[in-house]
């Protein structure tokens, strides 16, 4: 990593004004952030007023992961002229068992998660987070999911069996 | 077990196999030739105590009645290799035998060989008796010709034309043969032109096995399009009863009769039926029914230049309990795996939080993006969560096709979704039944299936949002090559038209009006030759259009019920049409566009042809842009692809196999299918079907 010191360093800053200095590698897992890097190559210093601090320092932690893990990859690759398959397999699965323990959270935090990760644009983690929420929504009657995310039913009675009885099969008890 | 097991097969014993036999006795071959029906791989055996130049002409278990070409005869244990010699058949017989039948193993005292023969127009029975000196002849009369025969409890049960006869063979000793009759179970109507029926003993039931196809003119069996299983219930005056599963049973088929075992010991699939199609030709099919979720896969076996019969050798027989057999059969749901990647979020920690914050309010966006990652049902659960969610989420099943199949006496059936690969199960309490007739998908339209129930009753439903709709009885079975209907069941534009095409020269037709309490039944004499290919009728512009087997097309009108055959699109194949069964074509509208569609029925080309409407010339296309064709006999639809993957491509009601990723395609730029489609799971009783939502 004798690069790094030499790396570009970018300081993000959160919303309620806490500053994280990351390499330009890892904020460039942002899309949202990479794109303003390439209109603007002299940024150093970029303040996210929609993310708080306790997220960006996840969305940060999350991109560090898979920034190490590509790179680890890529040095595998470059030492042995190909990657072995078996621990390219083994790599990944690493990095998915991190993933998961890194999605053990409560639901408010996967919901700001979810939508740190949509305007940062960070496809990964976007896409981790939607699964997480949906495995959470997964055989669950629309009561659960009020109850679950929060909801307030504004469905009055008829409107809710409306929607119910012209597709009665979606709300059966699954097997 | 073998006494030299280095001659047999690996594993002989321990599964079934199917042992080649040549069809004329004499046929020099050194070796015996032995199929694995696990992997479909071929093996030529040497067995010494086996004369190659015998061939079989019955079996019971493991024991092998054989015949050479000096008449010589035998009884032979497979297993033991054991030989029982029997008297020689009289010359004078020798040419005027026909089918044959061994009743029960040689260790029982009732074990007789049975001989049909017809002599000079008249007909007799040549048997004998492990230890005769010779065979006995005695004649009949009444006994019609044998189709497939079981031999059971001192009984023979020879299937005839329109019934079962039953022979009581002790009463051959005393020079009166006792015969008794049987009814055979219904038959419900069921696309192809074949069927082939076969007795079945299984835990001292008797089954009745009633497989429909196609084939060819030359007797080959194309494609498995149906099965009907039914029981003898002994305790109800001998009346049978239709099932729906076999349990934990496999049946095998092969043309000496059926057979039964435990699945799980002979190392098969239960609730399956293994059906060997051999009628001494060349092209052979083995084939796997499977009950449980109404599929079928075909293995296509290498061709031969000599004419053979295979027959099942059973693995050595274990003591069976006997199983409880299902007469209507639980839906096994198959819903697919969830890939365990990640944790549920911790429960309990969400209820502490909740009381106190508000959730952060997820754009509608975002909630659209987990519903993507909802199965169908899920997704559609979230509409009732809230208004926003019920207005702003797109309806999960409008954009998409499903392949509804496998409808079951309980109501049941299973939607499968190619795009997703998902399937779930549909809980129709309208097509449950209490009697035994089946439900059979006909066509689809507007979100809308027409089905048939039992063999005259017609509805239409819609699955999706479980309405109704029962037609007005026929006066006959349905009995029609295509059907087709305008709209949805809700006013007076809904007609139903059905279409036989007896022969070229004229065209039976029925139809049936919104609101009215009878079909109009016609008989059009064609303008033109028309033969109307087995494909559905496609409404389209007002009118009912029919593909006739060369390309032409006939259409009915339903304002004033009137026929015509047009002129042009003048038939693509110059010649005579392709036989049956060896091509399959498609109809479908697409865009204000009448669309065609014909392929080899191997997939060896496939060709799609839109109707240029000013010229009313077929033009071949040979690329859909981003459109995905479904297609199907019943019902084809063109649809804008899903997704990428999906664009240029054809679809065949194919499952996606476990180790498959997508579902079988057909892709127009490159020419090619995605491999092994003979093989895929084919629903026998399926139709595509576009959902449309109030």
């Amino acid at each position: 990593m004798a690069r790094s010191s030499t790396e570009n360093m970018i300081t993000l800053m959160s919303s309620d004004g806490e500053e994280f200095m990351v390499t330009e590698k890892v904020a460039r897992e942002c899309t949202t952030i990479r794109n303003m890097l390439e209109d603007d190559c002299v940024i150093t210093n970029i303040p996210l007023p929609n993310v708080t601090s306790d997220i960006l320092s996840m969305v940060i932690e999350y991109c560090m992961e898979h920034v190490a893990a590509a790179e680890k990859a890529a040095a595998e690759t470059a030492e042995k002229g190909s990657s072995s398959a078996p621990a390219a397999a083994k790599a990944n699965k690493d990095l998915e068992e991190w993933d998961k323990a890194f999605m053990n959270v409560d639901v408010y935090t996967l919901c700001d998660l979810i939508l740190a990760a949509n305007y940062l644009n960070v496809s990964g983690l976007l896409d981790l987070t939607i699964q997480t929420a949906a495995n959470l929504i997964k055989g669950k009657s629309p009561e659960q999911i009020r109850k679950t995310f929060h909801i307030q039913n504004d469905l009055s009675l008829e409107e809710e069996e409306k929607i119910r009885s012209q597709t009665p099969w979606a709300f059966e008890k699954s097997e | 077990m073998p006494s030299s097991t280095s001659t047999f097969p690996l594993g002989f014993g321990d599964q079934p196999w199917l042992i080649r036999t040549p069809v004329t006795p004499g046929t020099d071959n050194e070796t015996q030739t032995f199929l694995n029906p696990l992997n479909g791989s071929i093996e030529e055996r040497k067995i010494p105590e086996m004369d190659s130049r015998q061939i079989c002409f019955s079996r019971f278990e493991e024991w092998l009645f054989l015949l050479d070409h000096l008449r010589n005869a035998s009884l032979f244990n497979i297993y033991s290799l054991t030989k029982i010699p029997l008297p020689p058949i009289d010359y004078q017989y020798f040419h005027h035998l026909g089918n044959c039948s061994l009743q029960s193993s040689p260790t029982s005292p009732d074990c007789t060989i049975i001989f049909f023969g017809e002599q000079h127009n008249k007909q007799f029975l040549l048997f004998c008796r492990p230890g005769d000196t010779m065979w006995s002849k005695l004649p009949v009369d009444d006994i019609g010709v044998a189709n497939s025969w079981l031999a059971f409890n001192g009984k023979l049960y020879v299937i005839l034309v329109d019934e079962i006869q039953i022979i009581n063979v002790t009463s051959l000793l005393t020079g009166n043969v006792e015969i008794t009759s049987l009814d055979k179970p219904v038959e419900f109507s069921t696309n192809g032109n074949g069927l082939d029926e076969h007795l079945v003993e299984s835990c001292g039931d008797i089954f009745f096995v009633r497989i429909f196809f196609w084939e060819n003119f030359d007797n080959h069996v194309l494609d498995v399009t149906g099965i009907e299983i039914y029981k003898l219930d002994f305790e109800k005056e001998n009346t049978w009863v239709r099932v729906e599963s076999i349990g934990d049973r496999a049946f095998l088929l092969d043309e000496f009769g059926g057979q039964s075992c435990c699945a799980e010991d002979a190392r098969l699939n239960q609730d399956c039926v293994y059906y060997m199609f051999s009628w001494g030709g060349l092209i052979r099919r083995f084939c796997k029914i499977c009950l449980n979720d109404q599929t079928t896969s075909l293995n296509l076996l290498p061709e031969t230049s000599i004419y053979y019969s295979f027959y099942w050798i059973l693995p050595v027989r274990r003591p069976i309990l006997k199983n409880e057999l299902l007469t209507s059969s639980e839906t096994i749901a198959r819903n697919p795996v969830c890939k365990k990647g990640y944790d549920l979020v911790n429960e309990h920690d969400n209820e502490k939080c909740a009381l106190s914050m508000p959730l952060p309010h997820l754009p509608i966006e975002m909630v659209q993006l987990i519903s993507e990652k909802l199965p169908f049902k899920d997704s559609m659960r979230l509409q009732a969560v809230c208004k926003l969610w019920s207005k702003q989420l797109p309806n999960p099943i409008k954009e998409e096709v499903f392949l509804m199949y496998c409808p079951k006496k309980c109501g049941t059936c299973q939607m499968y979704n190619p795009h997703k690969g998902e399937q779930f199960t549909l809980n129709l309490k309208k097509l449950s039944s209490s009697d035994d007739a089946p439900t059979r998908f006909l066509s689809s339209k507007d979100g809308w299936v027409l089905a048939l129930r039992g063999s005259d009753l017609l509805c239409l439903l819609n699955p999706f949002t479980n309405e109704f709709h029962q037609l007005p009885r026929l006066k006959d079975y349905y009995s029609y090559n295509g059907i087709a209907f305008s709209c949805a069941p809700k006013n007076s534009n809904c007609v139903v038209f059905a279409v036989a095409g007896p022969n070229r020269i004229s065209s039976e037709c029925m139809a049936w009006h919104y609101g009215q309490e009878k079909w109009i039944d016609m008989k059009f004499q064609n303008n033109l030759p028309f033969h109307v290919a087995d494909n559905n009728p496609v409404f389209f512009d007002g009118e009912f259009y029919c593909l006739g087997r060369r390309e032409n097309l006939g259409v009915f009108n339903p304002e004033n019920n009137t026929w015509r055959v047009l002129d042009k699109p003048s038939p693509i194949h110059s010649e005579a049409a392709p036989d049956i069964g060896t091509e399959y074509c498609y109809l479908l509208e697409c865009n204000g566009e009448l669309i065609s569609v014909f392929r080899a029925a191997n997939m060896d080309y496939v060709r799609v042809f839109k109707l240029d409407r000013p010229k009313m010339a077929w033009t071949l296309l040979d690329d859909l842009g981003n459109l995905s064709l479904f297609l199907d006999f019943r019902s084809s639809i063109a649809r804008k692809s899903p997704c990428r993957s999906f664009s240029n491509k054809l679809f065949l009601p194919r499952l996606r196999d476990e180790r498959n990723e997508t579902t079988f395609y057909y892709c127009m730029k490159t020419q090619m299918h995605n491999p092994d489609f003979q093989s895929l799971r084919e629903p026998y009783n399926c139709v595509w079907l576009e959902p449309q939502l109030q």
